[in-house]
């Protein structure tokens, strides 16, 4: 069975070998030209000076032109945030829609293993694949942003969302979201549709809904002279809201924040969430299979 | 010993159509049985229910006296090729045989890899590029290599040509006769299966109509031949049809005992005109039909 699942589920870990492959080429040499220009620019000797963002202004706005520049000006992290759920849902929905379109199934669920049994086997090995790309996938985003996180950060969401444990939450929430409805709508075509606009909004829920309260943020305000120590980017802070007045208006500064130091928990909370989901979904699936008829 | 497979009160709703309703029969081990009947009859639906592929509305299938596809074990004991025969295009032959032997415990690998030299079909090829009677042939050496106490075949030639026709049910047949295997396959057409079957089933919207040996079905139908406008004689225990004209009457019956009036005269009946005079009357089937199957006469 083990073989026969691997064997079923091969085009599908070539298929996502084939997009780590193509985004290595491009995140490692990115990254590595980023990293040079950590150097070239005088950033990273102005940053660990005691430099901020505000007084390596130059040095900043050198290195965002070689990032600009490498990107052509794309928002290329909004992209990558795309692909743990890509890749969940192009692995996981087919496992059960097409073997129901092709007639498969009748094939699969008459040899001398249980339904339940089988639905193992090809989810395990299915969701190995997705584990093992998307691991390889956050590990190549991460190296890529790391020079970014020198100055934006890792807690904002374009850098939260690419790099830790988070990804592959998502990743696994999409793949089972897509066996599940892969079971349940029985048609290729309307099953992807239904999995992908599934994803979304599950990733908009909890991306603009839930994320910012999982833990109450943090607030600091003031009218005149700034505090020494400002909550930042470049310390790793996620900066929710600045309200800043007009200089001598009267009204104080507030800046909400989440402190760098919180990112670990937000991200277990999120993985913690979406694979709550995988799981219940998994559980559905399983339940659908062993009730339904073929 | 139990049934190699037994229905009772059997019955496939799909929403608010039944696909079969009020089904029961009972299949002797090692016999080879024709189960016939319209498109759309529920011919499907009954052996999907046979092999656990369905879950029945109401009533129950077992396999050796088990219900069907609850363990391994069970589903060893069938085996089941589905009317389009399918098949993991995409994997070779070589590919789909060591997936048979991985998922069953008493896969025959020697017999599956003779059958196809045999055949010679080569097993590096992908299943997608076989043609429509080697596929067939591929799936069914992928169910027979299983090594199957219950063969069940549903619709198995209809999609092939003749040449292919034969050579497939000349591997059931071999099967049959070297392992003393129960077969129970359908068609809509009963002079597919009429040579190879010795017992019938005929299905008519979703419910036995006959059941039994096709010697004994034979032996105890005939067509009368009688005067115009004759009341049939005594002595039937049914009539199927009656067709009257001035000059001849001519009945379709099933007997009692040996016809005594001399002004009719008896003629043996087709296998494929009994199966139509049951198929045209769907209620003298149930009627009839369903208390002798399961009493004295079965």
């Amino acid at each position: 069975m083990t073989w026969t699942s691997w064997r079923l589920t091969r085009p599908a870990a070539i298929g996502a070998a084939a997009l780590v492959a193509l985004l290595a080429t491009y995140l490692v040499a990115a990254g590595h030209t980023l990293r040079a220009a950590l150097d070239s620019t005088g950033l990273l000797s102005c940053l660990s000076a005691g430099g901020s963002r505000q007084t390596c202004s130059d040095q900043a706005a050198a290195f965002y032109r070689t990032l600009n520049s490498l990107t052509g000006g794309q928002p290329v992290a909004a992209y990558l945030v795309l692909l743990p759920g890509l890749l969940g849902v192009f692995v996981g929905t087919p496992i059960l829609v097409r073997e129901i379109e092709s007639g498969t199934l009748r094939l699969a669920w008459t040899q001398s293993v249980t339904r339940t049994r089988w639905l193992t086997s090809r989810l395990v090995i299915a969701g190995l694949v997705v584990v093992v790309a998307q691991l390889a996938i956050t590990l190549l985003m991460t190296y890529w942003r790391g020079p970014v996180n020198m100055l934006d950060g890792r807690f904002e969401p374009t850098g939260y969302n690419i790099q830790g444990i988070v990804p592959l939450g998502y990743a696994l929430a999409a793949f089972a979201l897509g066996a599940f409805v892969g079971v349940t709508v029985r048609r290729s075509a309307p099953a992807f549709a239904i999995t992908l606009a599934g994803y979304f909004l599950i990733r908009l829920v909890i991306e603009n809904m839930l994320r910012g309260r999982f833990m109450t943020p943090l607030t600091v305000s003031w009218v005149g002279h700034a505090p020494t120590v400002l909550p930042s980017g470049a310390h790793g802070d996620w900066l929710m809201e600045q309200d800043i007045p007009k200089p001598g208006s009267g009204y104080p500064t507030v800046i909400i924040y989440q402190p760098a130091d919180r990112f670990w928990t937000f991200q277990a909370l999120e993985l913690g969430i979406t694979v709550a989901i995988a799981a219940t979904l998994i559980t559905l699936t399983y339940v659908w299979v062993r009730r339904r008829s073929h | 010993m139990s049934a190699p497979l037994e229905v009772t009160g059997l019955g496939r709703s799909f929403g608010h159509t039944w696909a079969l309703r009020h089904c029961s029969l009972r299949i002797e081990p090692g016999s080879i049985t024709a189960l016939v009947g319209p498109n759309g009859a529920g011919k499907s639906t009954l052996l999907q229910l046979a092999v656990g592929l369905l879950t029945p509305t109401e009533g129950t299938a077992t396999i050796f006296g088990q219900p069907p596809a609850t363990s391994a074990a069970a589903l060893a004991q069938v085996g089941y090729l589905a009317q389009d025969h399918p098949l993991y295009r995409g994997l070779t032959v070589g590919d789909l045989l060591r997936m048979g032997r991985g998922m069953n415990p008493t896969w025959d690998h020697d017999f599956a890899l003779g059958h196809l030299a045999e055949l010679g079909i080569p097993l590096s090829r992908k299943a997608g590029g076989l043609s429509g009677g080697q596929q067939a042939q591929v799936a069914l050496t992928l169910t027979l290599a299983k090594r199957p106490a219950l063969l069940i075949l549903d619709e198995p030639v209809a999609s092939l040509d003749p040449l292919a026709r034969r050579d497939f049910m000349a591997t059931v047949l071999a099967d049959a006769a070297d392992r003393g295997t129960t077969v129970v396959l359908s068609s809509h057409v009963i002079s597919e299966l009429e040579r190879v079957s010795d017992h019938l089933v005929v299905l008519g919207s979703g419910q036995v109509q006959v059941d039994g040996a096709i010697d004994d079905l034979l032996d105890r139908h005939r067509i009368l031949v009688g005067p115009g406008y004759a009341s049939p004689p005594t002595g039937l225990r049914h009539v199927l049809s009656e067709h009257t004209t001035e000059r001849q009457t001519t009945l379709i019956v099933e007997l009692d005992g040996p016809v005594q009036d001399p002004r009719w005269t008896t003629h043996p009946l087709s296998l494929e005109d009994l199966v139509l005079a049951y198929l045209r009357d769907p209620d003298a089937g149930t009627r009839t039909f369903a208390t002798q199957a399961t009493g004295s006469l079965s």
